[in-house]
């Protein structure tokens, strides 16, 4: 009783802790005495070195002027150049406004303190003028930003060399680039307490389906958290199936990959601060799917796909059919393949299960610390690994050879599944599938194969089916699941996103073939 | 959290499932790899089994046993007690019958383990050896690999080039219970120096021994029985000169490329006649003398049609005096003439025995070679 009370804590509602620690909801309006502002504004910031305060006179104004910024999220230059100087020094246009002196893009005015403050922490310079209840946000930027690179985790032969940065702006950016369309809206939706994130919705008007739209935003709208940090974080929180180890929205760092969803009528979220973007709905083929695959001649590409597809099942199921053929079910192994089975387990001391075991396990730690480990010291990890799973292990009878090969073949399958989430979930599942296996043999395996495939026609992405177009059948998607058909047959958008404009383009075959 | 705790309850109920009770591994398995059945004077069935042994340690790569027993299964316990792992059934590759075992007509019902237990491999191939079991089991060639697998693969090659019939032991358990076919094996016997496949050996519908088909029969057998399988290659007398000085006999060699077999079933005169058909076309591989092949090219697959005619014969005259039909004749009286059929069904060898059997050939020569 006692643990499942333990586990029944969460009573209280989140919205009653989180208030508590919420003290930063300032909805106090701007005094007209500039003292009484600034004594304001140190109330808030405490313990903030780094904010600014200038205060000077200025020809143009009248009465005192303070400018507030933080002096590590502004950018110098600007304020400098485009606030300060018109401001001190200019003696002409004495008839401007304010608003005229600022060489800024984005000017704008704010009456409460709430709004200051977060201007003031997103990087703007707030600049507050005695006698007026309004402050003036000038937008100046300037953070550390890193330059645009290839992208890391999707390697791609022929795509963009592009990959998204940590700033937004650069990144939608980067997707304007691709879709110069006044049908690509973006709505900005902030998230968390503490550190709001900017998350920018970003979807083809015409295109996207209204309602899928509106089921992400009310998930999104439901996050209370101090921040997101990450993209992955906001998956989470805001996939249909946390139990699942599948991945259900895809996160990109490309921008031509995800130009390339929403003009199939997906939606992207673009997070500030994460070099990543996150799509939806997405279908388990989606993972499977690369940008090479549409500028590869189509045959090749559909190769490649159907590789793919017999990687993933590999992976999955290569060792739990060892180890169920060899303690079970050895009767349909060919004659000669289980004689040299034999001779090489003979040495072996352990039992199938904890054969495979031992070297998955030690092939996911060794994948794992060369993740994270610096390039000449990973190179070391991939030789000690290379010798010792190839070699001594063998020698000294711990593990079979045909084990090894098993191992080999099963890494090297789940290194070709292209998106990264997908290839952990397979390594996941691939210990669950081994259990099995080793407990009940064959039908074990099948017992698991069943599972997996009623997991996954019933997994959903923002509501939208996650097994189209294998379940529920959409004929008409196929052109782009296990075959990649030539661009030209691909004349509607794919179903299972449910656009709302089907056409993509018109018959640009004609052209090239008549004769 | 509710979702949490069914995961780890329906994992702790998976765990404690007791399914796993037919594990064996591999390494404490002893894989039978040939069976052989036999008997001694004394009536008393004599079984032997070799299975491969892994172990670095031993000089020997394999085992070979024989027990005492009154069944196969009981056999299994005497195994069990000699051999170093536990014995399975479920990779046997062939089933060695003993030349005395055969004579007995019951003696069918001791495979019935082999139908029964679903474990039990059945696809042995079906083997009656020419002499005692034993001999085999004791054979331990220098120059070959394990015997088990040195004879399976010799059972499928000499199939291969139609020498022999390749029945596996769930054929066989049809060809048994079909009352329209008797059943043939494997014929082997232990020469001095190795393992030789002596053609095809007929049996009656109970199952005793009733003779042998030589090699160069079967091939008409298995012509007859699946039309064209694997490779099939000829070499038929042709009298053209006779020239006694010459060393080379008078022979021509064919593969068969095609067979076109149709089989026509009347009842005349008290009798089951079949009248077959038999389309070929041969490719001409060996001409041991000279011929104008483009002038007299009909003349000379006349002359194959009446020597294989003789032959079919001669393989159909030595079945009925056997009283055996391998050729499966009875599925065709069953299938045009039921009425009669349903009368001689439980005995379709004697009537087959006095049935008329008529092989038309109709040898067409479609290559010739590389050389005019």
């Amino acid at each position: 009783m006692a643990m499942r009370g333990w586990l029944r804590r969460k009573k209280t509602s989140a919205k009653d802790r989180m208030s508590r620690r919420s003290e930063s909801h300032y909805v106090r309006e701007i005094h007209d005495q500039l003292p009484d502002n600034i004594a304001e504004l140190q109330r808030i910031f405490t313990l903030t070195p780094d904010l600014v305060i200038r205060q000077f006179n200025s020809l143009q104004v009248e009465g005192q002027i303070a400018l507030v910024y933080l002096r590590s999220l502004a950018d110098k230059n600007s304020i400098n150049n485009n606030v300060l100087r018109p401001l001190l020094n200019q003696r002409e246009g004495a008839d401007k406004s304010l608003f005229e002196l600022l060489s800024v893009g984005k000017v704008f005015t704010v009456y409460n303190f709430q709004s200051v403050e977060t201007e003031i922490l997103q990087g703007s310079s707030v600049l507050f003028i005695e006698g007026r209840k309004e402050a003036l946000v000038v937008e100046t930027h300037g953070w550390p930003q890193r330059a645009i690179e290839d992208p890391q985790l999707e390697a791609s032969l022929k795509g963009a060399h592009q990959g998204f940065v940590e700033t937004d702006a650069q990144n939608i950016a980067l997707i304007r680039r691709y879709i110069p369309n006044r049908e690509l809206k973006i709505k900005e939706i902030w998230v968390g307490e503490r550190g709001a994130t900017k998350l920018s919705v970003m979807f083809l008007a015409d295109v996207a389906n209204p309602d899928v739209l509106q089921e992400l935003e009310d998930r999104i709208k439901l996050i209370e958290v101090d921040t997101i940090l990450n993209t992955g974080e906001l998956e989470e929180y805001i996939e249909d199936n946390p139990y699942s180890p599948f991945p259900q929205l895809i996160t990109s760092e490309r921008p031509d990959t995800v130009a390339s969803h929403l003009l199939q009528g997906k939606i992207a979220v673009i997070v500030d601060r994460s070099p990543s973007v996150l799509i939806g709905p997405a279908s388990f083929p989606s993972f499977f799917q690369n940008v090479d695959d549409y500028s590869t001649r189509w045959l090749v590409a559909t190769f490649i796909r159907m590789l793919r597809y017999l990687a993933f099942i590999v992976a999955t199921f290569l060792p739990a059919i060892y180890i169920a053929l060899i303690s079970f079910n050895y009767e349909v192994i060919p004659l000669d393949l289980i004689l040299s089975i034999g001779e090489s387990r003979e040495k072996v001391p352990f039992p199938p299960l904890l054969e495979a075991l031992l070297m998955e396990l030690t092939l996911e730690m060794l994948r794992e610390s060369g993740i994270r480990l610096p390039a000449p010291i990973g190179q070391t990890v991939g030789i000690v690994g290379g010798i010792v799973i190839g070699q001594a292990v063998v020698q000294a009878g711990i593990v079979s050879n045909i084990m090894v090969i098993v191992v080999a073949f099963t890494a090297i399958s789940s290194f070709i599944i292209p998106n990264y989430d997908m290839a952990s979930a397979v390594r996941f599942i691939r210990f669950i599938m081994m259990l099995l296996a080793a407990m009940f043999g064959i039908v074990g395996i099948v017992v698991g194969l069943m599972a997996l495939i009623g997991h996954l026609i019933s997994l959903e992405s923002l509501g939208v089916p996650y097994g189209s177009p294998l379940a529920p059948v959409r004929f008409s998607d196929w052109k782009d699941f296990i075959v990649r058909s030539p661009l030209w047959k691909m004349m509607d958008r794919p179903k299972g996103t449910r656009p709302i404009q089907e056409k993509r383009q018109g018959n640009n075959r004609l052209k090239g073939s008549e004769k | 959290m509710r979702a949490l705790l069914r995961m780890i309850w329906s994992t702790v109920l998976v765990v404690m499932l007791s399914g796993c009770m037919d594990r064996i591994y591999l390494e404490d398995a002893t894989l039978s790899l040939m069976v052989g059945l036999d008997v001694n004077e004394k009536n008393e069935l004599l079984v032997y089994m070799t299975s491969p042994v892994f172990s670095e340690e031993a000089k020997e790569k394999s085992e070979e046993y024989g027990v005492r027993a009154s069944t196969i299964r009981e056999s299994r316990m005497g195994f069990d007690e000699i051999v170093t792992a536990l014995t399975v059934s479920g990779k046997i590759q062939v089933l060695i019958l003993g030349q005395r075992l055969l004579q007995h007509p019951d003696w069918f019902r001791l495979l019935d383990v082999v139908f029964r237990d679903a474990k039990f491999s059945v696809n042995a191939r079906m083997v009656a050896l020419d002499g005692p079991v034993s001999e085999m089991f004791e054979y331990r060639p220098k120059d070959k690999p394990r015997l088990a697998l040195h004879v399976t693969k010799l059972i499928d090659t000499a199939n291969y080039r139609n020498l022999t019939v390749k029945t596996r032991a769930q054929e066989f358990h049809r060809q048994m219970f079909e009352p329209g076919i008797t059943p043939t094996i494997t014929e082997l016997r232990k020469e001095k120096r190795a393992v030789k496949v002596m053609g095809t050996a007929m049996l009656t519908e109970n199952g005793v021994y009733a003779g042998l088909i030589e090699p160069r029969n079967t091939l008409l057998l298995q012509m007859m029985l699946h039309e064209k399988q694997g490779e099939i290659s000829v070499t038929i007398p042709i009298q053209e000169q006779n020239d006694q000085k010459s060393i080379v006999a008078g022979k021509i060699s064919f593969f068969v490329k095609g067979v076109n077999k149709k089989v026509k079933t009347t009842y005349r005169d008290g009798k089951f006649q079949f009248d077959v058909q038999m389309g070929l076309d041969v490719s001409i591989s060996e001409r041991m003398f000279p011929y104008n092949m483009e002038k007299d090219y009909k003349k000379l697959e006349k002359m194959m049609e009446a020597e294989l005619r003789k032959d079919y014969d001669l393989l159909v005259k030595k079945c009925q005096a056997a009283k055996t039909d391998p050729f499966g004749f009875g599925l065709y009286a069953r299938a045009y003439e039921y009425k009669r059929w349903k009368k001689i069904e439980n005995d379709w060898p004697k009537a087959f025995s006095e049935a008329e059997v008529h092989f038309k050939p109709e040898v067409s020569i479609k290559g010739n070679g590389v050389t005019k």
